[in-house]
């Protein structure tokens, strides 16, 4: 996935606009918390070509870990 | 000589907890949040002196009542929990004691969760069609709320206690209950354990189930859910498990009236839905009064349809259920004038 889309996904499951998330920032400090990890898995289901390695997501602490995850 | 299902009545405890409760514990997760996102408004929570025990035989109760059945027509008990009163004996012979049931019937417990239900069913038309009786009690009950730690939002949004009470006889068709398909996926039981309370060290299979690693004081039980992976194991074998169960009756998916499907949470069931294709008004979605209430949300969810007026006098309809174990659970019913009271 492109990181542009990646961010765009995380802007969406957290309702936040894409240029208020700043890859420093805590995912924490941006309203991520477990039902949005569930929203993560329901869109990555949807996307055949991402398959999504919960352990690494539940080790992202910043945005840019989890942009890392879903660009890989 | 074929098992169907008459009746089922569910019963709650009187204790609530409402999304406004758990916001005012929970600050950052607001009203509309959990409601928007478990699709949950409240649940109800058995008190310090109830037990599973307590519930089902409220439920069975209520049954005898609303289906004019005589205690003596009861010829096995089977009653699905995973919150005995006790280790042992069976939660099942407390009941057939409580209800003043005969001396010479079965009864035994199931240990099974989401996927309890039919499992129950299975076993109901075994011992119907093998002969070994003519009525089945099949119960289902859990208190899931006593294993749960007070600061553990995640869970405390999701469960809520309940039980309910389901009349199977014989006098069925070969396709009253029939064309299970069967799902264990042992290698996920670290996903949805409890962390304490076991004879056996359950955070040795997860290290993440420990109460310390999710920020919470140690508890007797401390359930411990990992969500988005039970999730991402329903969205991986219920596709096929459907199409499974929908070759084995030899329906095509618009034979089928309803899709009653364990009543997880909203947003997964939503998912699931949608991955489904299937329309908005045979995939009802009704838990948002009761919660998830493990093994009992589908009689609930169609004793839920029945009151609505949702539930036609004939029909036939997909029973999924899904989680703890990891294990899954399909069947096809026909059911014809139900008698039933949630």
């Amino acid at each position: 996935m492109e990181r542009l889309n990646a961010l765009e996904l995380i802007s969406e499951i957290t309702k936040r606009p894409k240029e208020a998330i700043i890859p420093e920032a805590t995912l924490e400090s941006i309203g991520w918390d477990s039902l949005s990890t569930m929203e993560l898995v329901a869109k990555a289901d949807a996307i055949e070509s991402l398959n999504l390695d919960l352990d690494k997501v539940y080790s992202a602490n910043t945005v840019d870990d989890l942009l890392i995850i879903l660009e890989s | 000589m074929f098992a169907q299902i008459r009746a089922t009545a569910a019963h709650f405890p009187k204790g609530k907890l409402t999304n406004e409760m758990l916001s005012e514990q929970f600050p950052a997760w607001s009203v509309e949040k959990i409601a928007a996102k478990t699709g949950i408004e409240n649940r109800y929570i058995a008190s310090t002196h109830e037990y599973s025990s307590t519930l089902a035989t409220e439920a069975a109760k209520k049954l005898f009542e609303i289906a004019e059945i005589e205690k003596d027509q009861v010829d096995y008990v089977i009653l699905v929990t995973q919150s005995p009163d006790f280790q042992l004996p069976s939660t099942a012979c407390i009941v057939q004691d409580n209800l003043e049931l005969s001396n010479a019937i079965g009864a035994i417990d199931v240990n099974m969760g989401c996927s309890g239900f039919v499992y129950g069913l299975g076993i109901a038309k075994g011992v119907i069609e093998s002969g070994q009786a003519k009525n089945v009690l099949l119960i289902t009950a859990d208190t899931y709320s006593k294993y749960i730690n007070q600061d553990d939002k995640s869970v405390r949004t999701i469960f809520g206690d309940g039980a309910t009470a389901t009349w199977i006889s014989d006098g069925g068709t070969p396709t009253s209950i029939g064309s299970f398909v069967y799902g264990t996926d042992g290698s996920g039981a670290k996903n949805l354990i409890l962390a304490n309370g076991n004879l056996r060290d359950a955070t040795k299979l997860s290290e993440k189930a420990a109460a310390r690693i999710r920020g919470l004081t140690q508890g007797p039980y401390d359930i411990y859910m990992d969500g988005p992976e039970i999730f991402t194991f329903t969205l991986r074998v219920a596709e096929d498990t459907l199409a499974e169960t929908l070759k084995k009756a030899g329906k095509s998916e618009v034979e089928i009236d309803k899709y009653i499907f364990h009543q997880a949470n909203a947003f997964m069931l939503e998912t699931l839905r949608d991955k489904l294709k299937i329309p908005e008004n045979k995939f009802p979605i009704v838990m948002k009064n009761w919660g998830n209430t493990v093994s009992s949300t589908i009689p609930m969810a169609i004793a839920e349809l029945a009151k609505s007026r949702d539930l036609p006098n004939e029909l036939t309809a997909v029973l999924m259920g899904f989680g703890v174990g990891l294990s899954w659970a399909s069947v096809v019913v026909e059911i014809k004038e139900l008698t039933s009271s949630i």
